[in-house]
């Protein structure tokens, strides 16, 4: 050992966190959530090597990252060609990853989705955005990569390198990239996808999106480049009628200190909300834990069935928060019982 | 729960183990990402957090045949490179320039006797230091800080901070020679 960083490795630092009082408790959502991913992203390495067979598994990096399992979608992969087969693929993984079961479901992925087929090449690597489902908050885009014919894209964790996303008017946002497994993972292709959510609304704006270098994940975690280059891309999101937004005032009372839900923005992937707190609160007291924000929320519908969210989110915005909830499947708005969010009663 | 019970725990049923370990450390693991990564998104952190869990349920095998560190400095170790990758990933990580971070004797952490006997020589040495030569070493070996960010974390004049590390070296190979690290 030569380094002074390597001499600090096995340092132990519970000493030093006790000396500091900026210690931070997880919350009993929040364990729940890391524990999920957890199990996740090893039930993902035990597929990887045949010893257990699931549908849904991650791999690692930033973000939320998961590999979606497309069994019944291979048959359709295969027959289709050029923009029909991405068009197919999209529509179909979307209905996968949002338990489009029936046709109401189907139909409202559809309108939801939108169609773009831009293709961008470099060198000898092309990746094309083929289509991409939004509400006025969320944006799922999936993004199809090709590489040479010769070459075998069969790791299993191919990500990009780097992303930058610009939202045309700004707004905080948070994102995370997917790669949907394919059943032919030794072809030279793979799909990748990206969700990103934003508070300030989306709805008809332009996204802006540049791609970094090809890069897979080898078993250490460590990143190795497979393709060098930047893929940039540009389209606008068609307006989304599916988004209601329903204005209220509602009190919220966490760590003994007033908040105020005062929007819901509600579709059938998302709900967002809007929370605000005083000026002289904050000037006080500055702001909130925002995984204070994250969890404790249902929708109940009306024939009993609960719906979870997938992932939360929350951020700080002027005097207040945004906080925004994925759903684990597409939600008939029209069937919508009852939100519940923090104890409090939404609908 | 015991860290031995733990480690059985997890060796035996590493579900249960993990669900625990999130239980009794996820807190910390959750404080050094944040300190090592700044102001990130929470899922990047959860993310990270996740990650830090998922490897030690793949390597507590390894875990036990390297017993020279305790669980909690294990998990910690974990943590440490899961959030240092994730800002190298970022190009957010300052690397420690090299005639700084060189230390002039080599120690030996070949065995396991010798890599116990040294780590604890080496925490009781840092945590004996005196302040703000303890923080300031923390700040920029452990969280990997840049000097600048040190001194404005802890109200000094970046050449202080240089000034402190540059002694502190010495300070520091003295006492762990003084104290019989084995080299």
């Amino acid at each position: 050992m030569r380094h002074m960083d390597e001499v600090m490795e096995e340092y132990n630092i519970e000493g030093f966190k006790s000396d500091n009082t900026d210690e931070i408790l997880l919350t009993k959502e929040q364990k729940i959530r890391i524990l999920e991913e957890t199990r996740r992203k090893v039930a993902f390495e035990k597929k990887d090597s045949k010893e257990e067979k699931i549908d849904i598994v991650a791999p690692k990096r930033r973000g939320r990252i998961r590999i979606i399992g497309l069994v019944a979608m291979v048959a359709i992969f295969i027959m289709m060609s050029g923009m029909v087969m991405a068009s197919m693929n999209g529509s179909s993984i979307f209905e996968h990853l949002l338990n489009g079961q029936n046709k109401k479901s189907r139909d409202t992925i559809e309108q939801m989705s939108t169609i773009i087929g831009q293709e961008k090449r470099v060198g000898e690597y092309s990746v094309t955005l083929t289509e991409c489902l939004s509400d006025d908050n969320e944006v799922y885009m999936l993004f199809v990569v090709k590489a040479p014919k010769n070459v075998s894209l069969s790791r299993n964790q191919y990500l990009f390198g780097r992303e930058e996303i610009f939202v045309e008017g700004g707004g905080a946002m948070g994102y995370y990239p997917m790669m949907v497994q394919d059943e032919d993972p030794n072809d030279n292709q793979i799909t990748i996808m990206y969700s990103m959510e934003n508070h300030n609304g989306i709805t008809g704006k332009t996204i802006s999106i540049r791609l970094h270098d090809l890069v897979f994940y080898n078993e250490e975690g460590n990143a190795q480049t497979v393709a060098k280059g930047l893929w940039e891309f540009s389209f606008q999101l068609k307006k989304n009628l599916k988004t209601k937004t329903y204005l209220m005032f509602k009190k919220l009372r966490i760590d003994d200190k007033n908040y105020y839900i005062t929007s819901v923005k509600l579709s059938p992937i998302s709900l967002n909300l809007t929370i605000t707190q005083s000026p002289t609160n904050i000037f006080r007291s500055g702001y909130l834990d925002t995984s204070k924000l994250m969890g404790e929320f249902e929708i109940l519908l009306k024939n009993g069935e609960k719906i979870s969210c997938d992932s939360s989110g929350a951020g700080t915005k002027a005097f207040g928060y945004g906080v925004h909830f994925q759903f684990s499947r597409i939600v008939d708005l029209d069937q919508i019982e009852e939100i519940m969010y923090q104890g409090i009663k939404l609908r | 729960m015991k860290e031995e019970e733990l480690v059985r725990v997890l060796l035996e049923d590493p579900e249960e183990g993990v669900k625990e370990a999130i239980d009794k450390y996820g807190d910390t693991v959750y404080w050094i990402i944040t300190k090592i990564l700044g102001n990130s998104n929470q899922m990047d952190i959860e993310e990270c957090v996740s990650d830090v869990f998922a490897r030690l349920w793949r390597g507590i095998s390894r875990f036990e045949a390297e017993r020279g560190v305790s669980l909690s400095s294990y998990i910690y170790g974990i943590t440490r490179h899961v959030a240092l990758d994730f800002k190298r990933a970022r190009k957010e990580l300052e690397e420690i320039p090299l005639e700084e971070n060189e230390v002039s004797f080599l120690i030996d952490y070949e065995d396991q006797f010798t890599k116990k006997q040294n780590n604890r020589k080496i925490q009781q040495v840092i945590d004996e230091l005196s302040e703000p030569m303890r923080d300031i070493f923390i700040y920029r070996y452990y969280f990997r800080y840049s000097i600048k960010d040190i001194a404005c974390k802890l109200h000094l004049k970046p050449k202080k901070v240089e000034n402190i590390l540059y002694r502190g070296k010495d300070i520091i190979k003295e006492r762990l020679l003084k104290e019989g690290v084995i080299l």
